[in-house]
């Protein structure tokens, strides 16, 4: 459906020309719903607007169902207006000089030939109900809240039935209850009229649960794609790991098949290996805290266990997150139920093997 | 791919398609037009002669002679270059002392009635100065000034003139300051408006008493928003025109905007067109440099006082024992630049100029008005006012919101140049720009010089008034808002009409209602293209003048104040909607 090949958009700045998106390329396939998810200047709302056609892209090519809309080399370049395309921009750009019903009638009322107004007032109405917003269509586009404006932005850019739906960090502007409920209806919204959709964002959690397939994006260029759990489960960098949720990283050498010794003596660790490390290469083990259990009683050495000592609990309700100290490392761990363990105590830890993820030295 | 043959033709006009190309190219030649053809036909006529040709007639070639005649001419250095100066300074800061006065009791002090005393102050900024110039001319002249009969009178002096004489350079001053009054009055209101009560309140916690404050921390805090209006009018005034044309000429004072005027409409031989464009030049610079000064000090007025947070009320002093010289100051400036005048005015319609006196009162004569009623040319003035300014003032602000859309929105190569264009106008004299305007209309072939369309064509010439305020309309407008229709599948036309314009409304009324204000009241320029045909009503009343029919003049002023006052008490409901809970 949506074919981004060697993607590049360069920017003049007061410094010169600055390379924001830096040859990327990736396939969206019918009906996915696929995100973009980075930290902020990494590029991913370069991207998309690229896709909107709202940015022209310096290099590369971008195709929507087999239409070739930019191509710079070919001199070609189809504007925003003439892509089958819905958006919904972080601001949500509602127009305050109309009221919810025309906001959402605009893009019929501006096709060409334009729909006759029984089949505009039916599909703007259909939209909206799919919003949940059937009752306010006549409401002024000024009195809307947040969410509100949220929906209406939606029912905005599908009312048209896109091909490709473009969302730019559409929950970014939610206070932090709402986000978390709009994030489960948008997905359901837009599960049910089965678009594809792009979906930018730099909120882990939203690009986890939301997504069939995440990009993580760095620095201009895609650092990682896959299906999140995939991604979240075996990052390929140090970057990826860290970016999308809470990494706790070991430094330590290759002591031999599966076995990592970590620096200052804090203890050995079995780790599946694969080939590419070899005994004595320095490397780095990334843990994430669910991933790590602590135990009253264990035996330096055995189990994939080291010493350690709580420093502090930190009493989040559901969970409690645990900081320990062993020799240099300061190790976060999550807990799903109150432990006995108290502040002070001597504790050991058991760390999951078969959920490490080992990178060499630089990260890769 | 049929598609992407499309495509390729598509993107030559880029994503603004032809229909937008066609329109702003249309709107950037406009303004390009309307202010660099006159200003480039001064410059080339200030070079061409012989004097008794027009600049471009057959005959006539590339001369220096304009300029030789024109700085070899002592008079310029002995009396125009002086007396403007002298003019300029005098009545800026007789407008500033006054201004400032006005604005700080009304803005910062418990004065009562603020709210009347705001409204009456500002009531003469949409009168025509003409109607002042010529109400303060039946007040003050030396022997028949009703001002000086009375002080005569009351005071039993044996003379048959004075004591007070407007015809003098000091009368002169006077009058120019007290008509830049209202114009400075507004600006100063808005700068103490912004200024944080903090800064003063900080020196007041300090230990400082309130008169150490207003000099230590108020003026210098205030300094730059105070020195921009202070430029602006110093502009203003070198480009006044009617107060030196009708107080100044009859009083042989001689400042550069008659001098053009007169190089124009000489009394005995054929206007001098390249004399008049030479004297003009070194002018136009000066306004130029004044204009490059003013947006120097906005700038930095912009990032020196600033307020932030809302429900900012200001702190107001007590006047206490100053209440009433406050009052009598504030009324005794309203009494002579508004009240007065206009009742003069009225009463010189309804009774001739004769000093009012009981027994006049029985010989009212409606005379006046029903000539004036039954003259078709006083209709086809009232039509040719509302056509130029209304028209003028819809091309104005259609043209300046696109030529705005183009500096702020596109990557149009050259948009910093039109931007620059644009604002160009502003420093322009009015004087001036009649004069090129003239020098252009009377050389193009089409037919436009001596009808209404020439005024139409001259007034666009106003065209950074509408850029100024679109842009910062259009500044406030979320870029989105336009991606959003582009997305939604509007064409660049589509999403100009249908999103961005109307989200730019309030600035488009804005920047309308007072292009319509500056075209009702403009006198300059409607005078150098004057015909028979295009007279407007600012031109008529001055016909009238010169024409010692001053119960017509007088009639006519009063029928346009009449008209004027509804405007200005709805306009006051807009202007200050926060005064009225205070």
């Amino acid at each position: 459906m949506l074919r981004v090949d060697r993607l590049s958009k360069s920017f003049a700045t007061p410094d010169g020309m600055t390379q924001a998106v830096k040859g990327i390329g990736f396939e969206v396939a019918e009906g996915e719903f696929y995100t973009l998810v980075g930290p902020s200047g990494c590029g991913k709302t370069t991207t998309l607007r690229c896709i909107a056609g709202l940015e022209r892209p310096s290099g590369g090519a971008i195709t929507i169902a087999d239409v070739t809309v930019d191509e710079p080399d070919a001199g070609v370049h189809v504007p925003s207006h003439l892509r089958d395309i819905g958006m919904v921009f972080q601001s949500y750009a509602i127009w305050p000089h109309l009221n919810v019903f025309e906001n959402v009638a605009y893009p019929l009322r501006v096709t060409k030939p334009a729909p006759v107004k029984s089949e505009i007032e039916q599909r703007v109405m259909d939209s909206l109900q799919l919003v949940g917003m059937g009752d306010l269509a006549r409401r002024s586009a000024t009195k809307l809240s947040g969410g509100q404006q949220q929906r209406v932005a939606l029912a905005r850019a599908l009312v048209r039935k896109p091909k490709l739906l473009l969302l730019d960090e559409p929950l970014s502007n939610l206070d932090a209850k709402l986000r978390e409920q709009m994030r489960v209806e948008l997905e359901e919204m837009v599960a049910r009229v089965g678009l594809t959709t792009i979906y930018v964002t730099h909120d882990q959690a939203e690009a986890l649960s939301m997504s069939d397939r995440v990009a993580v994006m760095s620095e201009g260029l895609i650092a990682q794609e896959g299906s999140p759990r995939d991604v979240y489960a075996r990052p390929s960098t140090q970057f990826v790991a860290s970016f999308l949720g809470v990494a706790n990283v070991l430094t330590g050498i290759v002591g031999g098949p599966d076995t990592v010794v970590l620096d200052d003596g804090a203890g050995r660790l079995s780790v599946p290996l694969s080939n590419g490390f070899e005994t004595g290469a320095r490397i780095r083990v990334v843990v994430r805290p669910e991933d790590i259990e602590i135990r009253a009683d264990g035996a330096d050495g055995a189990d994939n266990c080291i010493a350690g000592r709580l420093e502090r609990v930190v009493f989040e309700g559901a969970q409690s997150e645990c900081f320990i100290r062993a020799k240099d490392y300061r190790i976060r761990v999550r807990v799903h139920q109150a432990t006995d363990a108290r502040e002070g105590d001597d504790i050991w830890l058991r760390i999951l093997p078969d959920r490490c993820v080992v990178f060499h030295q630089d990260g890769n | 791919m049929a598609a992407t043959a499309q495509a390729v033709r598509v993107h030559r006009t880029g994503d603004i398609g032809i229909s937008g190309v066609l329109v702003l190219g249309a709107a950037v030649a406009a303004a390009v037009y309307f202010i660099s053809a006159p200003l480039a036909m001064l410059l080339f006529s200030a070079f061409r002669g012989p004097e008794d040709l027009l600049p471009f007639e057959t005959g006539a070639a590339w001369t220096l002679d304009n300029f030789a005649q024109v700085y070899g001419d002592t008079v310029l250095y002995s009396e125009i270059i002086p007396n403007t100066l002298v003019f300029v300074a005098g009545s800026v800061l007789v407008a500033f002392v006054i201004a400032f006065t006005l604005a700080w009791l009304i803005e910062r002090t418990d004065l009562p009635g603020r709210n009347v005393f705001f409204t009456l102050i500002i009531f003469p900024i949409i009168v025509p100065t003409v109607i002042l110039a010529i109400a303060w001319m039946f007040m003050f002249t030396p022997n028949s000034g009703w001002v000086n009969l009375a002080i005569r009178a009351a005071f039993g002096l044996e003379r048959t003139a004075g004591p007070l004489n407007i015809l003098s350079m000091p009368g002169l001053i006077l009058a120019q300051g007290a008509s830049l009054v209202p114009f400075m009055f507004l600006l100063l209101t808005a700068a103490l408006k912004t200024m944080n009560p903090a800064f003063e309140e900080a020196s007041a916690t300090s230990g400082a008493s309130p008169l150490t404050t207003f000099f230590k921390v108020t003026l210098p805090v205030l300094r730059p928003g105070i020195l921009a209006p202070v430029i602006l009018a110093a502009l203003i005034a070198l480009e006044s025109f009617e107060l030196p044309l009708i107080i100044g000429l009859p009083a042989r004072i001689n400042v550069f905007a008659i001098q053009i005027f007169f190089e124009l409409n000489p009394d005995t031989d054929l206007p001098v067109y390249g004399r008049a464009a030479a004297v003009a030049l070194p002018f136009l610079a000066a306004a130029l440099g004044l204009l490059f000064l003013y947006n120097h000090l906005i700038r930095r007025a912009e990032s020196y006082v600033t307020v932030t947070g809302k429900g900012y009320r200001p702190a107001r002093y007590p006047l206490g024992r100053w209440k009433w010289p406050a009052i009598i100051f504030a009324s005794t400036y309203i009494g002579l630049a508004a009240v007065i005048p206009a009742a003069v005015l009225v009463w010189v319609s309804l009774f001739g100029f004769n000093p009012p006196t009981v027994g006049s009162l029985g010989k009212v004569s409606f005379d006046a008005y029903s000539e004036l009623l039954s003259d078709f040319r006083f209709y086809r003035a009232v039509g040719n006012t509302f056509l130029v300014a209304g028209l003028s003032a819809f091309i104005v602000t259609l043209v300046g919101a696109l030529v705005s859309w183009v500096v702020v929105r596109s990557n149009m190569p050259g948009r910093k140049v039109l931007d620059f264009i644009s604002f160009l106008s502003i420093g322009i004299p009015s004087v001036i720009a009649g004069l090129a305007m003239l020098l252009l209309y009377i050389t193009l072939p089409i037919g436009v010089f001596g009808t209404v369309w020439v005024l139409v064509l001259a007034y666009c010439y106003r065209l950074a008034v509408t850029t100024r305020i679109s842009r910062a309309g259009l500044m406030q407008l979320h870029q989105e808002l336009e991606e959003a229709s582009r997305v939604a599948g509007g064409q660049w036309l589509t999403t100009i009409r249908r999103v961005v314009l109307p989200l730019m409304a309030p600035s488009l009324v804005a920047s309308f209602v007072l292009l319509f204000i500056i075209g009702f009241r403009e006198f300059t320029l409607a005078l150098i293209l004057l015909s028979e045909e295009n007279m407007v009503l600012s031109v008529i009343l001055f016909r009238f003048f010169e024409n010692t029919e001053m119960d017509k003049a007088a009639a006519v002023a009063t029928l346009i104040v009449v008209f004027v006052v509804p405007v200005i008490f709805a306009a006051r409901r807009f202007a200050l909607p926060q005064e009225r809970e205070g």
